[in-house]
């Protein structure tokens, strides 16, 4: 691990502070609160909506958030636990009808900045999320600014807005005095990036442990101050200005290395000095946020030589794939592998999971924030993502079924039984315009669809259950509905050549499937009537 | 003298250079000067907010890309974008070298007797210096017919000319070295462009005429003064920090998101900087470095010093005069890695004091320096040595090695996009013919792959969707390094080259011809793939281009004329369902037959 020289959360924080979007956020937050209503204005460019303090509100009861599904923030992932917020700012944002005037005020706008003074800013961060957690990301850009405002909600909310990868939307404004910004209660917890001012300066931190961390050394030190959460206005206007004088070590001796010195300057524009034991405990809460290792891009073209890397693997399974296609058992790859037997299957076995391993982690550092911000949208990443999934998918499924405990009756598709590596690589194709298709000529190498055989296991079961007659008459029907969907859509498949001949193989399991199902429709004296009952359009939705 | 070693010119080269932009002033556009044998071009400075900000453009920093075709070297090979600078500075080298002066012909007479030439000026007459130098250098110096002597351009007190790419492409050209700025500590001059066009327009007239020497004198109190030296400040502050955030590499996103809410200027440095201060005299090459400077030097200590800066800023913008005269008698600092940050009289910390740099300032300065340092590591650290120690062609039969090399180049290509290496790596000789070796060798087998695979079918054709950027990427350095010396871009001389194989109207040939794989040698086969098993009429124009290519690529080494008629080959299968009446007429039938015969002996 390489050192990380300098130190920046001091320069993130004054740079911030000496824009013009930080004084007239501050302004249109005032105006908003002396006239008691929403204020929106248009400055420089800049779309400002302030959002109005509401004093005498109980704060501190949580509620779930509604996230995923239809309702009011469904970009947001929705990982157990379930995302909570203030249920005072939740009813406060309906209070306001927050959505009914955004929704025709935003219209055509191109910079949004939602901001707010206390109260005021956790229901700006709230309506900001709402903003951000749409199905499709609004036709803006939103920055949320807080001033003084108290925790929004707790940590699962927190993680999931890291996870969608929208933290950095967000900037919170605490004086270091101010005690609002901090809960007593220990399930709310920070998210976004939080700028901490004194009178001599700022820092920016944006690691909610570190947050915490930093609340309780100021809960154990500092001077709270009820004043405190009025002089807002006070510090925008010093610290506006601070940039134009220069920023020298106070205390003693200044460290050689400029990290340190970068670290103590900070603990220096806190108002703390690096000398007593408050300071050393801010500098060490800073010193572990800060330590990022590598710089993103740097990091990033370093994955491209490790990608080359695993090439090898690859090109493994490409060739066994190759072999099976054109072996004598005619069976495909997909069963090959589900049978597993060969000294060769276990090789592309190893293939396979380094292959899984390298995705997998890919996919984490994209979403710890390590790699470079549009980096899943470069081209290179997205068609060798692709392609991996549509080679390997089939593999996992087989690895799946071969593996799968029967009496738990899961199925691939299940929710948490697909590798979420397969999620987010089909979340980034969704970010590429596709090409217009031109009619195939032969089948293609790989089966563009990479839960085809996922999606055969479980009509196979299926059509098992309708055979033995196990099920009662209803069910039976239902599945047999089913069935006749998927039998569909996989012909409108091979009858486009989007399916490689692994599926077409004499003996691969779709092919036997087929001859059971045509056997099991003769059996019950089906005729071909059933089929047109499902029509194409449908067949492809499945 | 150590100063000439660390700026290129001499005292005395500087004193006439001054001398001369003084002069200047009274002219309509420009002075001539000669001396020993040197000829001075020195540009009048007009204080006028117009030949600031162009009237008509309407963009936040009155920016507009240069011209391709006039100034072909002004561009980024890694991200093909041009350079942009400000317009209302290119116009006025525009009126100067047109029709309306005597300069154009001045320029020409001096370059034929073989003098060297020397661009100067005093504040905006700085930047018209500037432009005019790489008008010089576009013009004169990379041509072969001229074999002109390299120039000097020496500036005084002068804004911001062009952006990031700007500097970048003077870097690769390794032609930064011609470039001198003196800046004394406070002068506002220097940083003005670094501000918005909106945050200072309404006080710009006033400033400007305070600027102008000849005009009334100015009070140290002067409230406009205050507010527009404010208000250039902060825009530079956010400028500098921004790019030391870029440069140390944190928090990119939330950084990121904070741009998009504010423009930030993009004009940078270029060149080597000198700044002023009472006792010495620092010398700077690093952009990054002198960016930070630019801010940080100005910056106060205390309320009394605030209160007097915004009067020095304008003040200093007069102090050239002094400046000239104390080169050799003030001490003298290089600000670089190599001369440690220590105490003492002739060190740069003392020279750092001297400019009134913070802790805060220090630390940004060696981030920028440090930044360079990275980007010579990355290099060193044989990005491009792995790639060349592979580039063996033995190895290229492995269909593993291929895909391993895609990922070194794709990553060296990552590091020049963000401009992750030093300027000078793309210009270098040695890296454009291993580009272009790789390119020749590999992109072949890569266009079988893409068809093998038929993703042409997936995706689309290979030069549409499939083409891979590094290779792009590798064309266009090694069109660039072979058309330098002729002053033409990879466009004209293409499209030149299909008009003459008159092959019908150029309107109707260009719309047949996009994304056409004739583009480029190492496409051909791409081309080849993309007509076969269509109709010959259908595809007649198309072929014809290929084929009337096709010697000219064989004769540079694009493509490997064994290969063409190879037995079972592509192209020999397509050939063969090709009419006779083509064939016969075709610049390709005579090889065809050698190959048949050699084959048959």
């Amino acid at each position: 691990m390489e050192d990380c020289r300098f130190e920046t959360s001091e320069i993130q924080a004054s740079l911030l502070m000496s824009t013009q979007l930080f004084t007239d956020s501050w302004s249109s937050c005032n105006t908003a609160n002396c006239d008691g209503r929403i204020k929106i204005q248009l400055i420089a460019g800049i779309t400002y909506v302030a959002i109005q303090a509401v004093p005498m509100i109980q704060l501190g009861d949580l509620v779930g958030l509604p996230v995923a599904g239809d309702v009011l923030f469904p970009g947001l992932s929705s990982d157990e636990p379930l995302p909570m917020v203030d249920a005072a700012i939740l009813k406060l944002f309906f209070q306001l009808k927050i959505k009914e005037v955004l929704e025709l005020e935003l219209v055509g706008r191109k910079l949004v900045v939602i901001t707010g003074h206390s109260t005021g800013g956790a229901v700006a961060a709230l309506t900001a999320l709402w903003l951000l957690s749409q199905t499709s990301l609004p036709p803006f850009r939103v920055f949320c600014i807080t001033f003084g405002s108290p925790l929004l909600g707790n940590q699962s909310l927190s993680t999931s807005i890291s996870r969608s990868r929208l933290a950095h939307n967000f900037c919170h404004v605490v004086s270091i005095h101010d005690l609002v910004p901090r809960s007593s209660n220990e399930q709310f917890w920070p998210f976004g990036t939080y700028l901490f001012c004194s009178d001599n300066g700022g820092v920016c931190l944006d690691n909610a442990d570190s947050v915490r961390r930093m609340f309780n050394i100021l809960n154990a030190t500092g001077t709270p101050n009820i004043e405190e959460h009025q002089r807002y206005g006070h510090y925008v206007f010093t610290l506006s200005h601070m940039f134009l004088k220069s920023r020298s070590f106070l205390g003693g001796n200044i460290p050689d290395n400029s990290y340190q010195a970068g670290v103590a300057l900070a603990v220096e524009a806190l108002g703390f000095s690096n000398d007593d034991t408050s300071g050393v405990l801010v500098k060490e809460c800073i010193e572990t946020t800060t330590r990022i290792v590598r710089a993103p891009i740097l990091r990033s073209a370093e994955l491209a030589n490790d990608l080359a890397s695993v090439l090898p693997a690859r090109l493994e399974i490409q060739w066994y794939k190759d072999r099976c296609d054109a072996s004598e058992e005619q069976l495909g790859y997909y069963d090959f592998f589900k049978r597993y037997s060969l000294k060769r299957d276990y090789k592309v076995n190893m293939s396979r999971k380094r292959l899984a391993q390298f995705w997998d982690k890919v996919v984490k550092m994209v979403e710890t924030n390590e790699l470079p911000f549009d980096f899943h949208l470069g081209k290179k990443w997205v068609y060798a993502s692709q392609f991996y999934q549509l080679l390997t998918e089939p593999l996992d499924i087989a690895n799946f079924y071969k593996n799968r405990d029967i009496k738990s009756g899961g199925h691939y598709l299940d929710q948490g039984n697909r590798p979420k590596r397969y999620e987010v690589i089909d979340q980034w194709q969704k970010g590429v315009a596709k090409p217009d298709k031109c009619e195939r000529s032969i089948y293609t190498s790989t089966t563009q669809d990479t839960c085809f055989w996922a999606k055969l296991e479980e009509v196979k079961e299926y059509l098992d259950e309708v055979i033995k007659e196990s099920s009662d008459a209803q069910r039976r029907s239902l599945l047999l509905e089913k069935i006749l969907r998927f039998e569909s859509y996989a012909n409108t498949l091979v009858k486009k050549k989007e399916v490689s001949v692994d599926v077409l193989a004499k003996n691969s399991s779709y092919s036997v499937w087929v001859g059971n199902l045509r056997e099991f429709k003769f059996k019950m004296g089906y005729g071909n009537e059933i089929e047109m009952v499902v029509d194409e359009c449908d067949a492809m939705e499945t | 003298m150590a100063f000439e070693a660390l700026t290129g010119v001499n005292g005395d080269l500087v004193t006439i250079s001054w001398m001369a932009s003084k002069g200047a002033n009274q002219t309509e556009h420009y002075l001539k000067e000669e001396v020993g044998g040197t000829v001075f071009f020195a540009f009048r400075a007009s204080f006028s907010s117009e030949d600031l900000f162009a009237t008509e453009n309407t963009s936040p920093f009155g920016e507009i890309k240069m011209k391709r075709n006039q100034f072909p070297c002004m561009r980024s090979i890694g991200n093909d974008v041009d350079t942009t600078v400000n317009e209302a500075f290119l116009k006025s080298l525009e009126v100067l070298i047109g029709p309306r002066t005597s300069f154009h012909a001045s320029v020409q007479s001096a370059v034929d007797r073989k003098q060297q030439v020397v661009f100067t000026g005093h504040s905006f007459g700085g930047a018209t210096a500037i432009l005019a130098t790489v008008w010089y250098l576009e013009t004169y110096f990379i041509r072969d017919a001229y074999a002109a002597p390299e120039p000097r351009c020496v500036t005084f007190g002068a804004p911001l000319v062009g952006d990031y790419i700007f500097k970048h492409a003077l870097g690769r050209e390794n032609w930064s070295r011609f470039f001198v700025n003196f800046v004394t500590r406070f002068d506002i001059v220097p940083r003005i462009m670094l501000a918005r066009k909106t945050t200072i327009e309404q006080t710009l007239s006033y400033v400007l005429g305070k600027l102008d020497s000849t005009r009334a004198p100015i009070h140290e109190s002067d409230q406009v003064i205050t507010e527009f030296y404010t208000r250039v400040m902060r825009d530079t502050y956010t400028v500098a920090s921004k790019a030391v955030c870029q440069l140390i590499g944190n928090g990119e996103a939330f950084l990121e998101t904070l741009s998009s809410f504010y423009e930030l200027s993009p004009y940078r440095p270029v060149g080597t900087f000198v700044f002023s201060t009472q006792k010495r005299l620092v010398v700077v090459n690093n952009s990054d470095a002198i960016l930070q400077m630019l801010f940080y030097t100005c910056q106060s200590n205390d309320e009394q010093e605030l209160s007097v800066i915004p009067f020095l800023s304008i003040r200093d913008h007069h102090g050239y005069e002094e400046l000239v005269q104390s080169i050799g008698i003030k001490l003298l600092n290089h600000l670089d890695l190599h001369n440690p940050l220590l105490d003492g009289e002739n060190s740069i910390g003392s020279a750092l004091d001297d400019l009134g740099m913070s802790t805060r300032a220090r630390q940004c300065i060696h981030a920028a320096l440090e930044a360079e340092k990275q980007r010579c590591q990355a290099h060193k650290n044989g990005y491009y040595d792995s790639f060349k120690d592979s580039n063996e062609e033995n190895d290229f039969k492995a269909n593993v090695k291929r895909v391993e090399l895609a990922g070194i180049f794709d990553e060296v290509l990552g590091l020049v996009k963000k401009g992750q290496l030093p300027d000078g790596f793309e210009g270098s000789r040695g890296w454009i013919n291993l580009a272009t070796q790789y390119r020749r060798l590999i992109e072949p087998l890569d266009i079988s792959n893409y068809h093998g695979q038929l993703k042409n079918e997936d995706t689309g054709p290979y030069m549409l969707h499939g083409r891979p950027s590094r290779y792009k990427y590798a064309q266009r350095g090694y069109e660039h390094d072979i058309l330098k010396p002729t002053g033409m871009i990879a466009k004209d001389v293409f499209w030149s080259k299909v008009n003459g194989l008159n092959l019908g109207l150029q309107q109707d040939i260009q719309e047949i011809l996009k994304n056409s794989g004739s583009e480029c040698g190492s496409c051909f086969w791409a081309e080849v793939e993309e007509l076969k098993g269509k109709p010959y009429e259908e595809v007649q124009v198309r072929f014809k281009t290929l084929e009337g290519l096709l010697e000219g690529w064989i004769k540079d080494g694009e493509v490997d004329e064994k290969e063409i008629f190879l037995e079972g080959s592509t192209f020999r299968k397509w050939w063969n369902t090709l009419p006779d009446s083509h064939k016969i007429h075709a610049p390709l039938y005579p090889r065809e037959r050698m190959m048949d015969e050699t084959r048959a002996t």
